[in-house]
């Protein structure tokens, strides 16, 4: 921190919901089991592109190690006790959910779960347990398992960054038989399954925890594929094959246990000394490759270049609308003409990234088409737009109103100063002078915080849409709130929408919300987020998880 | 001697409360969340916000965090990192004996070469040898270590493939750090060399020493270098204060393990007990290491007494 923190050319940013939304969209068929195969999304959901490549044909050759580089060392192995990318990463081969999004169709597939069942009114989830899993240290897997990890989950006292925000309105578990889990929530929950999909909420071994304490993080033991090995601090974390394996998800490449013997995990924060060990061949994987070397390293035609794009909200330029001049809605829209979004994604990005022009990404569930398009580029409309407001040309091309000259504060990530530059640049013939103010992200991220700056940019990953409350609900003000955005209409949309059971009742209200964000210029989406892999021309199989595009490193084989 | 070192010792109790203390308010000054340790990158409501502050003791006035983070210092208790979650003290502890090596093996590389280079270009004062290793001598201390170790990584790594870019293990992973580092300090110890030893070289007893039919070699070595090194060592106990400094750049180039790269996570996380930890630690060895060179200067000439 990455972090930082570390000097990371892509930061990856992962959303975290709190509690108390409504109903899923995933229950609108309620009372209906729900099987493994069955969709679990409504079928009146707008069209969801999937973005993972498919599945590789033929199987793996099983046997090899990969070494596998990271943007930054993960704080903990514990899915309670870390909120980073980086532990997402190591937990997903160390740990099974009860549940998996397939990242073909998207839909919800059997995990450790065999199939689940919701009650009429939403609130009570009967998980049916597979038989015969084990944890890695031996302790059987049972629905005292569910109940211990997502109690613990659930507990304040275990101070989660994101386990039990994730959980949500949890209410309890109770254990039916030994392998029939009843789990129980508040009040309706809308993300509960997508939740329930991801390495946050994953089943850890009870016997561990109880005995590690603390110290878990550090000791992990789960079900998942990979056997933590050793974790040499500031140096590597060494995950070996499982050979019991037996209780992988259907839509993996294979059955039984994984093909790699060995993982190795490296945290490098230096793009330069990354880039050099996988140049070298030291490097099997790496993970956020600069936009420039990406360029490089693709027409070399050496490598395997993945573009992985996340689900949620695309980047965006957050505007500080509590502060001249973007508490003029017409200053806002003047960016949104005038800021041209493809130059910038090639000025900045190598044009390496898909154009995205509204606040819920195009492969995310309630994608509103209807906000698309609404500020084509122009701009002779900006300049207009800006002299209405009373900004006018001064004698050195920098409008000015009341004598004070229009310039803009860019406060951002300094591994993201290619963008601020580059906005500089094509906001300049408009008569705006930016002004490039780079940090770290601590710093960056408090300055956000307290509006100290007019600029502020962002991406959020998230399966479900109704995460965007976190950046555009005035209860997050003074959070990433960025915008600073006090408005109690879209405020209700928002809540509204989280608590609606109806798929197309919730994409209709998603729609309003978009439509509300657009209209009143709050948000100047730029690209569609997605992270950026090195992959060595010896490795088979790579695809990635549809939320944070994470490696199936289960599926992956040497040639 | 015993009792000069025990007052050494009991003179660094100020200094390091002192430096807690500073430490620990100049991290509030700096802008920034330590729940930014605790999440990492990721996006949280307000709402947990609220909670996590609350859950982890931020919320507390600071000189109420400060004196419990005293309180439990003297019992020898660090605190616990807000980002890895486990005892400060620990995390030091794993990250100690790669600093260790890496220091110590630079300290190998600057002596090596600094030595050599002062003498060689103090017995041919004037010459190209003294201009080529004076000139050896300023790139050392021109060239930043980051510049440097990018360099070696491009050459030795990627273009030739000799040497592996990053990791700890082994020692084909330490010839790189440990010369990036030692490059600097070499430079440095070049320069005093050569001139203490031209000095010494004209005083009269050499002369004598000659005279009376000794050995060059012998005349140099101990004779002469025996008396130009005091000033010497001073600079290399000062040196190797300056190699921890410039570990933190080194580690994190080569992603090496190590207190440095340590440092640089938890600045960067605001991980304001594992900074802590680590600054005082930092502290009490640069305190240690001036002590044993004072020390060592009773040993190297005797004409030094403490009392």
């Amino acid at each position: 921190m990455s972090k930082r923190s570390r000097p990371n050319l892509i930061s990856r940013r992962r959303f975290i919901k709190i509690g108390g939304t409504g109903a899923v969209a995933v229950l609108a068929a309620s009372c209906v089991p729900a099987t493994p195969a069955a969709p679990a999304a409504p079928t009146a959901a707008p069209a969801v592109k999937p973005t993972a490549a498919p599945a590789a044909s033929g199987a793996g050759k099983p046997g090899g190690q990969i070494r596998y580089a990271m943007n930054n060392e993960p704080d903990s192995l514990d899915p309670a006790k870390t909120a980073q990318a980086s532990a997402f990463n190591v937990m997903m081969n160390l740990y099974d959910t009860l549940i998996w999004q397939d990242p073909g169709d998207l839909q919800y597939k059997a995990g450790l779960a065999e199939s689940w069942q919701s009650s009429a009114d939403g609130l009570t989830h009967t998980f049916k347990l597979r038989k015969g899993v084990k944890f890695h240290d031996g302790t059987p897997f049972n629905a005292e398992a569910v109940k211990f990890n997502f109690d613990r989950y659930a507990d304040p006292a275990t101070k989660s960054p994101s386990s039990t925000a994730k959980l949500g309105p949890y209410a309890g578990t109770r254990v039916v038989d030994e392998f029939t889990a009843e789990v129980t929530l508040k009040t309706q929950y809308a993300a509960f399954y997508d939740s329930l999909a991801q390495t946050w909420l994953s089943m850890a071994s009870p016997t561990a925890v109880k005995k590690f304490g603390d110290d878990f993080g550090r000791n992990p033991v789960g079900t998942g594929p990979m056997v933590f090995k050793e974790w040499v601090a500031k140096d590597r974390i060494v995950v070996v094959r499982n050979a019991d394996y037996a209780w992988g998800p259907a839509f993996w490449n294979h059955t039984g246990p994984a093909y790699l013997e060995q993982i190795t995990f490296v945290g490098i924060s230096e793009n330069g000394a990354r880039l050099t060990a996988f140049e070298s061949g030291e490097l099997q994987v790496m993970e956020t490759v600069p936009e420039g070397d990406f360029d490089r390293l693709k027409k070399s035609g050496k490598y395997q270049m993945v573009v992985a794009r996340t689900p949620g909200s695309p980047m965006s330029i957050y505007m500080n609308t509590e502060k001249a001049p973007f508490n003029d809605i017409n200053v806002r829209k003047a960016i949104l003409h005038g800021l041209n979004r493809q130059e910038l994604i090639n000025a900045a990005f190598f044009g390496l990234y898909s154009a995205a022009d509204t606040p819920i990404a195009d492969n995310t569930l309630h994608h509103a088409k209807k906000g698309v398009g609404m500020y084509p580029y122009d701009m002779e409309k900006a300049k207009k737009l800006l002299d209405d407001a009373g900004w006018k040309a001064g004698p050195d091309g920098v409008r000015v109103k009341d004598g004070q000259k229009l310039v803009i504060d860019f406060v951002d990530l300094t591994t993201y100063e290619p963008k601020v530059v580059a906005t500089q640049a094509l906001l300049k013939p408009l008569g705006i002078t930016v002004n490039v103010k780079v940090f770290d992200q601590a710093t960056r991220v408090s300055m956000g915080h307290k509006g100290e700056g007019n600029m502020f940019s962002t991406a959020l990953i998230d399966s479900d849409p109704g995460a965007i409350q976190l950046v555009f609900h005035s209860r997050n003000l003074g959070g990433f709130d960025w915008s600073r955005i006090k408005d109690a209409d879209l405020d209700k949309l928002l809540d509204d929408q989280a608590k609606e059971p109806d798929a197309a009742k919730r994409a209709a209200l998603l729609e309003q919300v978009v439509m509300k964000i657009m209209e009143n210029a709050w948000v100047y989406p730029i690209y569609n987020f997605a992270r950026l892999f090195g992959v060595s021309p010896k490795v088979k199989g790579f695809r990635t998880h549809p939320l944070g595009s994470y490696p199936y490193l289960y599926e992956v084989s040497l040639e | 001697m015993g009792t000069y070192i025990l007052k050494r010792l009991l003179a660094t109790i100020p200094i390091l409360i002192g430096i807690s203390a500073l430490v620990f308010f100049s991290l509030k000054l700096v802008p920034g969340d330590p729940l930014t340790a605790i999440v990492g990158d990721g996006v949280i409501s307000q709402e947990q916000a609220a909670q996590l502050r609350a859950q982890y003791g931020l919320d507390d006035p600071l000189h109420v965090q400060y004196f419990r983070f005293v309180e439990r210092a003297i019992q020898g208790d660090l605190g616990r990192s807000l980002q890895f979650k486990r005892p400060v003290v620990d995390e030091i502890r794993s990250q100690l004996p790669a600093t260790l090596q890496l220091t110590l093996a630079a300290m190998v590389v600057a002596l090596t070469v600094g030595l050599s280079l002062g003498i060689v270009a103090a017995l041919r004062p004037g010459t190209w040898l003294d201009s080529g290793a004076m000139a050896l001598a300023l790139a050392g201390v021109s060239f930043p270590s980051f510049w440097v170790g990018l360099n070696l990584l491009l050459i030795f790594s990627l273009a030739l493939g000799w040497l592996p870019a990053t990791g700890t293990e082994g020692f084909e992973r330490l010839i790189m750090p440990a010369g990036t580092l030692g490059f600097g300090a070499a430079a440095i110890i070049a320069r005093l060399t050569r001139s203490s030893l031209l000095e010494v070289l004209r005083q009269q007893f050499i002369t004598t020493a000659r005279a009376k039919g000794l050995g060059f070699a012998r005349v140099v070595l101990r004779h002469a270098l025996r008396n130009a090194i005091i000033p010497v060592v001073t600079i290399v106990g000062l040196q190797f204060g300056n190699l921890l400094a410039g570990a933190v750049v080194v580690e994190t180039v080569f992603s090496r393990q190590g207190i440095g790269r340590l440092l640089v996570t938890a600045i960067l996380g605001r991980d304001f007990p594992l900074v802590q930890g680590v600054v005082l630690f930092v502290a009490c060895v640069y305190v240690g290491v001036n002590l044993l060179v004072d020390i060592s200067y009773a040993l190297i000439d005797p004409r030094i007494r403490y009392a």
